[in-house]
């Protein structure tokens, strides 16, 4: 009816279930499935009317974890909008940069005044508050208003998800709603369980990180129901854990870096979460450690790792880690190819195929391939079309900047970035992008970050940096000074840790800070 | 300063990677970015193999070990 599988689907839950929830959070609020088809129907039809957004205009939706955030999901795909999610992690100058970047647009703010919009260095957007969104919530629509709704073709931009971008703004990856479409028909093969009933996922991850699209997409399209974690829960474990032994959770997705932090405590085990089945993890390096002691405290559950860039619709490969790999701590494989995409290894360099067991660049082939970069052809062009013709056959790809090899079973291992882009605990980061911010300000002359590894993961980030003449301060005194300012700009998980500061940068011979010297510098 | 001081205050440095949070004792580790929720739950195992000082991450909120005063402070509570 909308032209989007997924929604249709969600929409059909409203007459199956009416009264289940698709969503509920920590802070108790609960979105039922006739709430969400009312609501995103109300909404949607306000949308569509030019007088409150150009049609087909990129809709904001600001917030953490609310109901109105997946009404507004739902209520942009009706209407034809593709939605930008900006979690409130992000700070007031980031967000102005991907306003500025989207240009024409609404900004539907679900928090509580966590954002000043006057204030604004880009200029105030056109905001729509909580007290406005209830108001659209009780106006009348028909059914032909809803019937006349424009939906989505499978080619229209169903979401634009705004990632670390290497020059000091953020990048918006366009994501179609075939991309969507095409994930959930892999997930309805391979991770649907229908004999168990209505599941409840975990929705841990902020809807600017396309982990979330996992459990948001599947929960909702199948009639399961999404639990989050509000602000007030996530302050500490023991209000964390609380919330999650009351969430009736089946279903586990996050990070690896959110289950060890968990792990850390001797309580969370089968008894907080008695009904878990299973836990997916995407997102950054899934360690052997961490399987053996999850299936330790959880012996009834399967657990799955899978793989995949924000350019290609959440993963494009997953596998259940069976204890036959769990012998030794070699690493963990990242999955199987999902059907329908072909996940090709080729040399970085003259972009001939690699060998079965050979590693090489990882290219994704196929329709969950994203779009490309919103309003950056240069970047679109360098990453989304450089795949040799005889390899895309004319389908979409990405150069994914990953380093993998494929085994004789067909699975896969990731070994590293052949870039100077990083996870550091899941979150995806272009060190450039930090470097960028840093050297804006006065007081910086020069910086490069460092990745500090311990274990085999990234343990933190330390700026090496040159201080300017303006600089009064040294040592710690400087260091807060610059911290302090890259507050507004940079999220806190993209601030470094450490800083160290040198008299000069040492170059290498591109003339370029040699990352190398510095690591050995500071024993990374 | 004591010995157990000075051990704590080199784990403190360890983890967060950064000489200078042995400059003052009061700073608000998370406040000023040298801690995040993954270094404290490291902080914890450390102490427990340093001193055998058990602590569980659900036990204590964030602000009743913020700094390394605080934190000298809890461990000598439970040596």
């Amino acid at each position: 009816m909308f032209g989007s599988q997924f929604v249709d689907a969600v929409d059909r839950q409203a007459d199956l279930a009416p009264d289940r929830d698709v969503f509920f959070n920590s802070a108790d609020e609960h979105l039922t499935y006739a709430q969400l088809r009312e609501r995103s129907n109300a909404l949607a039809v306000w949308l569509d009317d030019p007088a409150h957004v150009v049609a087909g205009a990129p809709v904001i939706l600001y917030g953490h974890k609310a109901p109105h955030m997946l009404v507004g999901i739902l209520a942009c795909a009706k209407s034809g909008h593709p939605y930008v999610p900006i979690d409130t992690v992000y700070p007031a100058d980031r967000v102005s940069n991907i306003i500025e970047q989207v240009g024409e647009t609404l900004v539907i703010d679900t928090s509580v005044g966590v954002i000043d919009w006057e204030s604004l260095p880009g200029g105030a957007p056109r905001v729509v508050r909580v007290a406005e969104l209830d108001d659209i919530y009780q106006r009348p629509v028909t059914s032909k208003q809803v019937a006349d709704l424009p939906g989505k073709t499978p080619d229209d931009t169903f979401y634009l998800l705004f990632t670390s971008g290497s020059t000091g703004a953020p990048k918006g990856v366009e994501v179609s709603s075939e991309c969507v479409d095409g994930f959930l028909e892999w997930m309805d093969q391979d991770y649907a369980f229908p004999e168990e009933g209505p599941r409840v996922w975990f929705n841990r991850a902020a809807y600017s990180f396309d982990l979330s699209v996992s459990d948001l997409v599947n929960g909702p399209a199948h009639g399961d129901t999404c639990f989050a974690l509000e602000e007030e829960a996530e302050a500490s474990l023991a209000r964390t854990f609380e919330a999650l032994g009351k969430s009736g959770m089946t279903d586990w997705v996050s990070t690896p870096s959110f289950l060890d932090q968990c792990l850390a405590d001797a309580s969370f085990d089968a008894n907080l979460l008695p009904r878990l089945r299973r836990m997916l993890f995407v997102g950054e390096t899934l360690r052997p450690s961490t399987v053996r002691e999850a299936k330790r405290r959880f012996p009834q559950v399967h657990v799955y790792n899978g793989y995949g860039p924000t350019e290609s619709t959440d993963f494009v490969s997953l596998c259940e880690i069976t204890d036959d790999m769990l012998v030794d701590d070699k690493p963990l494989p990242i999955g199987y190819a999902m059907p329908g995409v072909k996940l090709v290894v080729l040399d970085p360099q003259t972009l001939e195929p690699k060998p079965t067991g050979e590693a090489g660049e990882l290219f994704i082939v196929g329709h969950t391939v994203a779009k490309g970069y919103w309003g950056r052809p240069d970047l679109t062009e360098a990453a989304f079309r450089s795949c040799p013709p005889q390899v895309a056959k004319g389908r979409k790809s990405y150069r994914t900047g990953d380093e993998v090899t494929l085994s004789p079973s067909g699975l896969y291992y990731f070994h590293g970035r052949l870039d100077l882009q990083i996870k550091l605990h899941g979150y995806r980061i272009e060190l450039g992008d930090i470097e960028s911010c840093l050297c804006a300000l006065p007081l910086v002359q020069a910086a490069c970050v460092i990745p500090v590894w311990r274990d085999g993961q990234i343990h933190h980030l330390c700026a090496c940096v040159v201080a300017a003449d303006e600089a009064t301060e040294q040592g710690l005194a400087l260091t807060r000074q610059i911290k302090a300012q890259v507050r507004d700009s940079l999220p806190t998980y993209m601030i470094p840790r450490s800083f160290k500061y040198l008299d000069v940068m040492p170059l290498n011979q591109n003339g370029k800070a040699d990352r190398k010297a510095l690591a050995a510098l500071i024993g990374a | 300063m004591s010995n157990i001081d000075r051990r704590i205050i080199d784990l403190v440095v360890d983890i967060s990677g950064e000489d200078e949070v042995a400059e003052d004792l009061d700073l608000d580790l998370f406040e000023e970015e040298f801690f995040d929720s993954m270094a404290a739950i490291e902080l914890l195992a450390a102490l427990e193999d340093e001193f055998g000082v058990s602590i569980a991450p659900t036990e204590l909120d964030r602000e009743e070990m913020n700094t390394v005063n605080k934190i000298i402070a809890r461990v000598k509570e439970r040596l």
